[in-house]
């Protein structure tokens, strides 16, 4: 350590960091450079302010009002799946069923659930699906006579009519 | 008989917190309160802001519990969150502030500018002037320096627990100590020439 490198220990210095080796060193330049010794008064000062800033502390109340916005979020927020991992891990005795033992078995059966979801969809879908287009016939006969407008209609039971008239007299 | 919780170390009492033990967590709360507010304000430099914002720390702590691992340090974890909650609402006053000013003419900019730098509240307005002069400066210090310097010269930590809070090597930590106290310095004797 020298004079040039002196400011970068200053800190080491006060808080008692240095070793004793360059504690010496540092200690040697300070009695005999006057620059050394302005700079380390001036480091110590600061020090001597920053730590005797008063400590905040917290209002007499914090806690309770941090517990009730607490108690407001386990009421409001907590979905079912959560109570439920928190009741096998507060009723597990000796802390035998453990966080990691519960997240599996919870995963089977959010698994089992979401299979049975989409079997019910797909069946009922299916079902659906057989009642509309049962017999591709029927489907072609709805557009054959959604086609033909009431007038048409009428025209087309006219023809029909008197078509039988004629195949009658054949 | 009911259990005595001052007698465990932090990490038990969070694994407690993570089995929804309220008491618990009460005691985290009561070992930790006035670091983390004395650690927020550093950043905020106002003290119902800090108090919220360390309500805030605990609510998540509570809230994340079982995303605490047992490889960290409850301190390092609990510290990283006053953190991000300050760090958060720090930048968002500030780009609030930038979009305020920004309607304002320079001379106006100047004077609102210095308003809030300046601006006092209830529990700090006994300080003198140079522990406001210091307080000030510490919130006008660079987030890398700010940090280390609450931790060492208002916490008390020592370098090897800041630097295992900070996940900083010991040597980065003595560098940053040595010049966030020079900065410091500075900022004070810049403060008081523009005054």
């Amino acid at each position: 350590m020298d004079r040039y490198n002196f400011e970068e220990h200053i800190s080491a210095y006060i808080d008692g960091e240095l070793s004793q080796e360059d504690k010496r060193k540092f200690e040697e330049l300070i009695n005999n450079d006057e620059n050394c010794k302005k700079r380390y008064n001036e480091m110590n000062q600061i020090v001597s302010n920053l730590t005797s800033l008063p400590k905040l502390e917290t209002d007499d109340n914090f806690i309770n009002s941090l517990n009730q916005k607490i108690d407001n979020y386990e009421k409001l927020n907590i979905s079912i799946f959560e109570k439920l991992k928190r009741y096998f891990i507060s009723n597990s005795k000796q802390d035998r069923i453990s966080t990691a033992a519960i997240r599996p078995a919870m995963g089977i059966v959010m698994s089992c659930a979401a299979f049975l979801m989409v079997f019910y969809l797909s069946s009922n879908n299916s079902n659906a699906n057989s009642s509309i287009v049962s017999n591709p016939s029927d489907l072609d006969d709805e557009i054959y006579y959604s086609d033909i407008d009431s007038t048409d209609s009428e025209q087309y039971e006219d023809e029909i009519q008197l078509t039988k008239g004629l195949d009658e007299r054949e | 008989m009911r259990k005595d919780y001052s007698q465990y170390e932090d990490e038990e009492l969070i694994a407690m917190v993570q089995k929804q033990h309220r008491r618990a967590f009460n005691e985290l709360v009561i070992r930790y309160d006035s670091k983390i507010l004395n650690f927020i304000n550093g950043y905020m430099n106002n003290f119902e802001m800090a108090q919220d914002l360390t309500q805030d720390t605990f609510y998540k702590i509570w809230k994340n519990a079982d995303k605490y691992q047992p490889v960290a340090k409850f301190k390092t974890w609990a510290y990283t969150i006053a953190k991000n909650c300050a760090l958060t609402e720090y930048r968002k006053i500030k780009r609030r502030n930038t979009y305020a000013f920004s309607q304002l003419s320079s001379k106006e900019n100047e004077f609102t500018l210095e308003r809030l730098e300046g601006e006092e509240n209830r529990e700090l307005s006994n300080d003198n002037e140079t522990v406001k002069q210091i307080r000030l400066a510490i919130s006008q210090l660079s987030d890398e320096f700010r940090e280390i310097i609450i931790l060492k010269d208002i916490q008390e930590h020592s370098y090897d627990e800041i630097s295992t809070i900070t996940d900083l090597p010991l040597g980065t930590v003595k560098s940053r100590i040595n010049r966030g106290r020079q900065k410091i310095k500075e900022i004070i004797e810049q403060n008081r020439r523009n005054s």
